[in-house]
Protein backbone atom coordinates (compact mmCIF):
# COMPACT_ATOMS: atom_id res chain seq x y z
CA UNK A 1 0.00 0.00 0.00
CA UNK A 2 1.54 3.18 -0.92
CA UNK A 3 2.65 5.63 1.84
CA UNK A 4 -0.32 8.03 3.08
CA UNK A 5 0.25 11.24 1.74
CA UNK A 6 0.20 14.05 4.09
CA UNK A 7 0.59 17.76 3.50
CA UNK A 8 4.12 17.87 3.15
CA UNK A 9 4.73 15.32 0.45
CA UNK A 10 4.51 17.78 -1.91
CA UNK A 11 6.85 19.85 -0.32
CA UNK A 12 9.42 17.22 0.19
CA UNK A 13 9.69 16.65 -3.62
CA UNK A 14 10.09 20.80 -3.91
CA UNK A 15 12.63 20.82 -1.33
CA UNK A 16 14.96 18.65 -3.55
CA UNK A 17 14.79 22.01 -6.29
CA UNK A 18 15.65 24.21 -3.33
CA UNK A 19 19.06 22.49 -2.84
CA UNK A 20 20.93 25.17 -4.94
CA UNK A 21 18.36 28.37 -4.53
CA UNK A 22 19.24 30.54 -1.87
CA UNK A 23 16.73 32.95 -0.62
CA UNK A 24 17.72 36.01 -0.46
CA UNK A 25 16.57 36.56 3.10
CA UNK A 26 19.48 35.39 5.20
CA UNK A 27 19.13 32.12 7.03
CA UNK A 28 20.00 33.85 10.85
CA UNK A 29 17.00 36.68 10.06
CA UNK A 30 14.33 34.07 9.33
CA UNK A 31 15.25 32.10 12.27
CA UNK A 32 15.18 35.09 14.03
CA UNK A 33 11.42 36.04 13.12
CA UNK A 34 10.42 32.02 13.45
CA UNK A 35 11.58 32.35 16.71
CA UNK A 36 9.43 35.03 17.88
CA UNK A 37 7.07 33.32 16.20
CA UNK A 38 7.10 30.55 18.65
CA UNK A 39 9.51 27.82 16.84
CA UNK A 40 13.28 26.89 17.06
CA UNK A 41 13.97 25.79 13.43
CA UNK A 42 15.50 22.78 13.93
CA UNK A 43 14.63 21.54 10.07
CA UNK A 44 16.63 24.26 8.07
CA UNK A 45 14.84 23.30 4.86
CA UNK A 46 11.88 24.75 6.93
CA UNK A 47 13.48 27.95 7.59
CA UNK A 48 14.88 27.95 3.61
CA UNK A 49 10.77 27.48 2.70
CA UNK A 50 9.32 29.98 4.74
CA UNK A 51 11.84 32.82 3.46
CA UNK A 52 11.60 31.43 -0.43
CA UNK A 53 7.78 31.86 0.27
CA UNK A 54 7.99 35.35 1.77
CA UNK A 55 10.50 36.40 -1.34
CA UNK A 56 8.02 35.29 -3.46
CA UNK A 57 4.86 37.26 -1.61
CA UNK A 58 7.08 40.68 -1.70
CA UNK A 59 8.14 39.54 -5.55
CA UNK A 60 4.50 39.52 -6.12
CA UNK A 61 3.31 42.44 -4.66
CA UNK A 62 6.28 44.34 -6.58
CA UNK A 63 5.62 43.34 -9.82
CA UNK A 64 1.96 43.99 -9.90
CA UNK A 65 3.05 47.54 -8.77
CA UNK A 66 5.66 47.54 -11.82
CA UNK A 67 2.72 46.47 -13.78
CA UNK A 68 0.79 49.39 -12.08
CA UNK A 69 3.21 52.00 -12.86
CA UNK A 70 3.64 50.38 -16.99
CA UNK A 71 0.71 50.71 -17.80
CA UNK A 72 0.20 54.62 -16.69
CA UNK A 73 3.43 55.69 -18.42
CA UNK A 74 2.19 53.55 -21.55
CA UNK A 75 -0.89 55.55 -21.43
CA UNK A 76 0.89 58.87 -21.77
CA UNK A 77 4.62 58.73 -23.01
CA UNK A 78 3.06 57.78 -26.42
CA UNK A 79 3.22 61.21 -27.29
CA UNK A 80 5.31 62.84 -24.04
CA UNK A 81 8.33 60.97 -23.96
CA UNK A 82 9.74 57.66 -25.04
CA UNK A 83 9.55 54.86 -22.26
CA UNK A 84 9.93 56.16 -18.83
CA UNK A 85 13.49 56.32 -17.51
CA UNK A 86 13.83 56.10 -14.52
CA UNK A 87 11.18 53.80 -12.90
CA UNK A 88 10.42 54.90 -8.64
CA UNK A 89 8.20 52.89 -6.43
CA UNK A 90 5.40 55.40 -5.75
CA UNK A 91 2.71 54.70 -2.32
CA UNK A 92 -0.12 55.18 -5.76
CA UNK A 93 1.11 52.04 -7.45
CA UNK A 94 2.00 50.07 -4.38
CA UNK A 95 -1.47 50.60 -2.93
CA UNK A 96 -3.80 48.97 -5.80
CA UNK A 97 -1.11 45.89 -5.28
CA UNK A 98 -1.57 45.39 -2.11
CA UNK A 99 -5.29 45.65 -2.40
CA UNK A 100 -5.40 42.87 -4.49
CA UNK A 101 -3.95 40.57 -1.26
CA UNK A 102 -6.06 42.22 1.03
CA UNK A 103 -3.70 44.72 2.57
CA UNK A 104 -5.13 48.35 3.04
CA UNK A 105 -2.92 51.27 3.00
CA UNK A 106 -4.40 54.60 3.94
CA UNK A 107 -1.25 57.43 4.43
CA UNK A 108 -2.48 59.89 6.94
CA UNK A 109 -3.29 63.80 5.77
CA UNK A 110 -1.24 66.68 6.08
CA UNK A 111 -2.84 68.89 7.65
CA UNK A 112 -1.34 72.49 6.23
CA UNK B 1 18.40 45.23 19.35
CA UNK B 2 18.36 42.43 16.96
CA UNK B 3 14.98 43.42 16.02
CA UNK B 4 16.29 46.65 14.55
CA UNK B 5 19.00 44.55 13.02
CA UNK B 6 16.76 42.01 11.65
CA UNK B 7 14.50 44.55 10.20
CA UNK B 8 17.55 46.49 8.42
CA UNK B 9 18.67 42.97 6.93
CA UNK B 10 15.00 42.58 5.48
CA UNK B 11 14.64 46.21 4.15
CA UNK B 12 18.00 45.68 2.28
CA UNK B 13 16.16 42.07 1.00
CA UNK B 14 13.36 43.96 -0.44
CA UNK B 15 15.28 46.64 -2.27
CA UNK B 16 17.06 44.03 -3.86
CA UNK B 17 14.05 42.18 -4.59
CA UNK B 18 12.80 45.51 -6.29
CA UNK B 19 15.89 45.85 -8.10
CA UNK B 20 16.40 42.63 -9.74
CA UNK B 21 12.63 43.05 -10.99
CA UNK B 22 13.44 46.74 -13.08
CA UNK B 23 12.51 49.81 -10.47
CA UNK B 24 15.49 52.10 -10.50
CA UNK B 25 14.21 54.06 -7.38
CA UNK B 26 12.01 53.67 -4.28
CA UNK B 27 10.65 56.02 -1.87
CA UNK B 28 10.83 55.90 1.59
CA UNK B 29 7.28 55.27 2.55
CA UNK B 30 6.68 52.47 0.11
CA UNK B 31 10.19 50.95 1.54
CA UNK B 32 9.37 51.04 4.86
CA UNK B 33 5.44 49.67 3.90
CA UNK B 34 6.87 46.93 2.26
CA UNK B 35 9.70 45.85 5.17
CA UNK B 36 6.50 45.90 7.54
CA UNK B 37 4.53 43.55 5.39
CA UNK B 38 7.61 40.91 5.16
CA UNK B 39 8.11 40.71 8.74
CA UNK B 40 4.58 40.58 9.37
CA UNK B 41 4.27 37.60 6.80
CA UNK B 42 7.13 36.21 7.56
CA UNK B 43 5.33 35.92 11.63
CA UNK B 44 2.27 34.79 10.51
CA UNK B 45 3.89 32.00 8.91
CA UNK B 46 5.47 31.16 12.21
CA UNK B 47 2.75 31.18 14.37
CA UNK B 48 0.64 28.75 11.79
CA UNK B 49 3.04 26.42 11.57
CA UNK B 50 3.87 26.76 15.25
CA UNK B 51 0.09 26.20 16.25
CA UNK B 52 0.27 22.97 14.18
CA UNK B 53 2.64 21.32 15.15
CA UNK B 54 1.44 22.25 18.96
CA UNK B 55 -1.77 20.61 17.91
CA UNK B 56 -0.27 17.20 16.83
CA UNK B 57 1.82 17.20 20.24
CA UNK B 58 5.50 18.18 18.99
CA UNK B 59 7.56 21.12 19.58
CA UNK B 60 9.45 21.02 16.67
CA UNK B 61 7.63 22.31 13.39
CA UNK B 62 8.41 19.63 10.81
CA UNK B 63 7.52 20.05 6.60
CA UNK B 64 4.18 19.13 7.45
CA UNK B 65 3.05 21.65 9.66
CA UNK B 66 4.72 24.05 6.95
CA UNK B 67 2.58 22.35 4.22
CA UNK B 68 -0.93 23.23 6.50
CA UNK B 69 0.04 26.53 6.71
CA UNK B 70 0.66 27.19 3.32
CA UNK B 71 -2.79 25.86 2.46
CA UNK B 72 -3.96 28.26 5.17
CA UNK B 73 -2.35 30.91 3.65
CA UNK B 74 -2.93 30.03 -0.02
CA UNK B 75 0.05 29.64 -0.78
CA UNK B 76 -0.05 26.89 -3.51
CA UNK B 77 3.24 24.95 -3.94
CA UNK B 78 2.82 24.80 -8.26
CA UNK B 79 3.66 28.61 -7.49
CA UNK B 80 6.63 28.45 -6.15
CA UNK B 81 7.59 25.66 -8.61
CA UNK B 82 7.39 28.34 -11.32
CA UNK B 83 8.85 31.46 -9.58
CA UNK B 84 12.01 29.48 -8.93
CA UNK B 85 12.05 28.24 -12.62
CA UNK B 86 11.98 31.45 -13.74
CA UNK B 87 13.69 34.08 -11.06
CA UNK B 88 17.60 33.44 -10.80
CA UNK B 89 18.79 32.84 -7.56
CA UNK B 90 18.93 36.48 -5.40
CA UNK B 91 21.96 36.14 -2.85
CA UNK B 92 21.73 38.87 -0.26
CA UNK B 93 24.00 41.46 -0.29
CA UNK B 94 26.77 41.04 2.71
CA UNK B 95 27.57 38.24 4.82
CA UNK B 96 24.96 38.55 7.63
CA UNK B 97 26.76 36.53 11.14
CA UNK B 98 24.35 33.73 12.98
CA UNK B 99 22.69 35.50 16.03
CA UNK B 100 22.48 35.41 19.38
CA UNK B 101 25.88 34.04 19.46
CA UNK B 102 25.98 31.91 21.64
CA UNK B 103 27.78 32.97 25.25
CA UNK B 104 30.35 30.84 27.63
CA UNK B 105 28.21 28.76 29.77
CA UNK B 106 29.72 30.55 33.26
CA UNK B 107 27.26 28.04 35.59
CA UNK B 108 30.40 25.35 35.69
CA UNK B 109 28.71 22.15 35.28
CA UNK B 110 31.16 19.68 36.84
CA UNK B 111 32.55 16.91 34.94
CA UNK B 112 30.61 13.70 35.36
CA UNK B 113 32.95 11.31 37.31
CA UNK B 114 35.43 14.51 38.74
CA UNK B 115 36.63 14.70 41.69
CA UNK B 116 34.54 17.61 43.00
CA UNK B 117 31.34 15.31 42.54
CA UNK B 118 32.61 13.07 44.90
CA UNK B 119 33.44 15.72 47.30
CA UNK B 120 30.20 16.66 47.24
CA UNK B 121 27.69 16.11 49.93
CA UNK B 122 24.56 13.57 48.80
CA UNK B 123 21.96 16.00 49.27
CA UNK B 124 23.32 18.24 46.48
CA UNK B 125 23.03 16.40 43.04
CA UNK B 126 24.84 15.94 39.98
CA UNK B 127 23.42 18.02 38.03
CA UNK B 128 23.94 21.37 39.76
CA UNK B 129 26.51 23.75 38.75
Amino acid sequence: EAPPRTAGTPLSDFVMQLEDHTPTIPDSVTAYYLNRAGFEATDPRVTRLAALAAQKFVSDIANDALQNCKMKASGQSVKKQPKDKRLTLTMDDLAPALAEYGINVKKPQYFT
Amino acid sequence: MSEAFSRHVLRVAVAQICQSLGWNAVQTSPMELMTDVLERYLLELGKYTHRYCEQFGRTEPNLDDLGLAFQEMGISVPELKDYLKHVDPLPFACEVPQFPVPRENLLQFPNPGSRELLERKEYVDDYFP
